[in-house]
């Protein structure tokens, strides 16, 4: 489970605080996938990085119980003068992965999942985008976690690579909960049960998704 | 609490290593730089300065001179900018959670202390190696000095960090202060050969307080004492808590992107 409680998030801009959200309390159960419905701008992705304890609140605060991924299929998360592997091992480390056999396993998963050959030696800076969100990809799901944060990744890559990403998000849909970013309410209605929309400010939990789209869609 | 002391841990041991690999390795000879300059400038003041130098006390070798000033001169630089630079350099490795800004500078000034304390005592080894008279006649002193001027740096490094996410030239002026200090502070020359109406002004400096105390701990030849290790310590605290405290503070702030 995920509450939020009276959590605000402001920006500064040159005109004074730029509000995404003034005063959010909300609370996201466990155990049901979440769909976040919202206008571009809306500020679904600052939701997700507040989630995910990357960005924080300007007030409030925010409670997780479990493990919360980083957005998945994050693709900034990379130093660009590492290699691929470099880039995996820091990634265990910092996840508390460091006996050398364990490490082993999740290199040989990232690098076979993410297949880009002999770049994997590379310095990330000389991959092309497309590399980049493979290695993400990849990289996300050598973890077991309590949340998926989710931000758009099913529209990443060639369809090849997009099937072997969605059977993969599959395989964790019984054991983690997933929390997805889309504009694609079709897949979103397939996925989720839960919905949640990002508007003016403010996010409003149903606890049914089909509500939720209805609700988005017909304001 | 245990485990997230470990975590911490845990987090700066990875990005010691990703420093290890990103600094040293882009070049082939990665290591030998850090030994190779403060070398190239004890060979470039030696041989403007003369190897028996009117600049330094009776009875000194000039090189061994010059590397005591130059390599406690280059650390605390080092701090300064590594701690400076320590947010853009990591940003990416921000996105994950766990990694925050105090365990990359952590992370930074672990690393370089220990560069750098290895880079002094080979470099005296190669002075002796060479023949040169590195006698030294309190080690314990010179450590305590070493680490206070590195603490001192990365205090300024810290408040330099904070200020480059309000004020984009922040760069450029130490850049200047720094090349200021490296004429300043005593590198090439001790304080007992300066003429004393230039005392007053020169002693505003710091850094040139530390090398002197260095110096005066190290080589039985010199008995002045122009350093004074109040002064030092009192600017080691302030630029230690004003930069640690200022980066505690704005350390979301200099994450946000």
């Amino acid at each position: 489970m995920i509450t939020l409680n009276n959590v605000a998030k402001w920006y500064p801009t040159r005109n004074g605080r730029s509000y995404v959200f003034r005063d959010v309390t909300a609370t996201l159960p466990a155990g049901r996938h979440i769909g976040v419905l919202g206008r571009n701008g809306a500020g679904k992705s600052t939701l997700l990085r507040l989630l995910g304890g990357i960005d924080h609140p300007s007030h409030g605060h925010i409670r997780r119980q479990g493990r919360v991924s980083w957005p998945v299929g994050l693709t900034g998360g990379f130093q660009g003068s590492l290699t691929g592997r470099e880039s995996v091992r820091f990634v265990c480390r910092i996840n508390g992965v460091s006996d050398r056999e364990r490490m082993r396993e999740k290199i040989a998963f990232v690098a076979e999942f993410a297949d880009i050959g002999d770049y994997f030696d590379e310095p990330v800076k000389h991959y092309s985008s497309g590399m980049r969100a493979r290695l993400g990809f990849g990289l996300s799901m050598a973890f077991d976690f309590d949340y998926y944060l989710i931000d758009e990744i099913i529209a990443v890559g060639d369809p090849q690579f997009r099937l072997k990403c969605q059977d993969e998000l599959m395989k964790r849909r019984g054991q983690s909960t997933f929390i997805v970013v889309s504009h694609n309410l079709p897949q979103l209605k397939a996925l989720c049960q839960t919905g949640v929309i990002v508007r003016d400010g403010e996010v409003s939990v149903y606890s049914d998704i089909e509500e939720a789209i209805d609700v988005y869609q017909h304001p | 609490m245990l485990k997230r002391a470990s975590l911490v841990i845990q987090v700066i041991n990875a990005l010691i290593l990703r420093e290890l690999k990103t600094r040293f390795g882009g070049f082939r000879f990665g290591y030998l730089w850090a030994v190779g300059e403060p070398v190239a400038h004890v060979v470039v003041l030696s041989a403007i300065f003369g190897f028996r130098s009117p600049t330094t006390p009776e009875g000194i070798d000039f090189p061994v001179f010059i590397a005591t000033g130059i390599i406690p001169y280059l650390f605390f630089t080092r701090m300064v900018t590594r701690g400076m630079t320590t947010v853009d350099g990591n940003r990416p490795l921000f996105a994950y959670p766990q990694v925050r800004p105090f365990d990359a500078l952590a992370a930074r000034a672990a690393l370089e202390a220990v560069i750098q304390s290895a880079v002094f005592m080979l470099v005296i080894g190669l002075g002796a190696w060479l023949g040169y008279d590195v006698a030294c006649q309190n080690p314990l002193a010179v450590l305590g000095i070493f680490i206070a001027l590195g603490m001192f740096g990365l205090g300024i490094g810290a408040l330099a960090c904070v200020a480059d996410t309000f004020v984009s030239d922040v760069g450029q002026v130490i850049g200047i202060v720094m090349r200021v200090l490296y004429f300043t502070s005593g590198i090439f020359f001790s304080m007992e050969r300066i003429p004393t109406e230039y005392h007053p002004w020169l002693l505003w400096n710091p850094v040139l307080h530390g090398l002197e105390l260095l110096r005066e701990s190290y080589f039985r030849q010199i008995d002045s004492s122009f350093g004074d290790p109040a002064y030092l310590t009192w600017w080691m605290v302030a630029s230690l808590a004003l930069g640690l405290l200022t980066f505690h503070v704005y350390r979301s702030r200099m994450v946000a992107t």
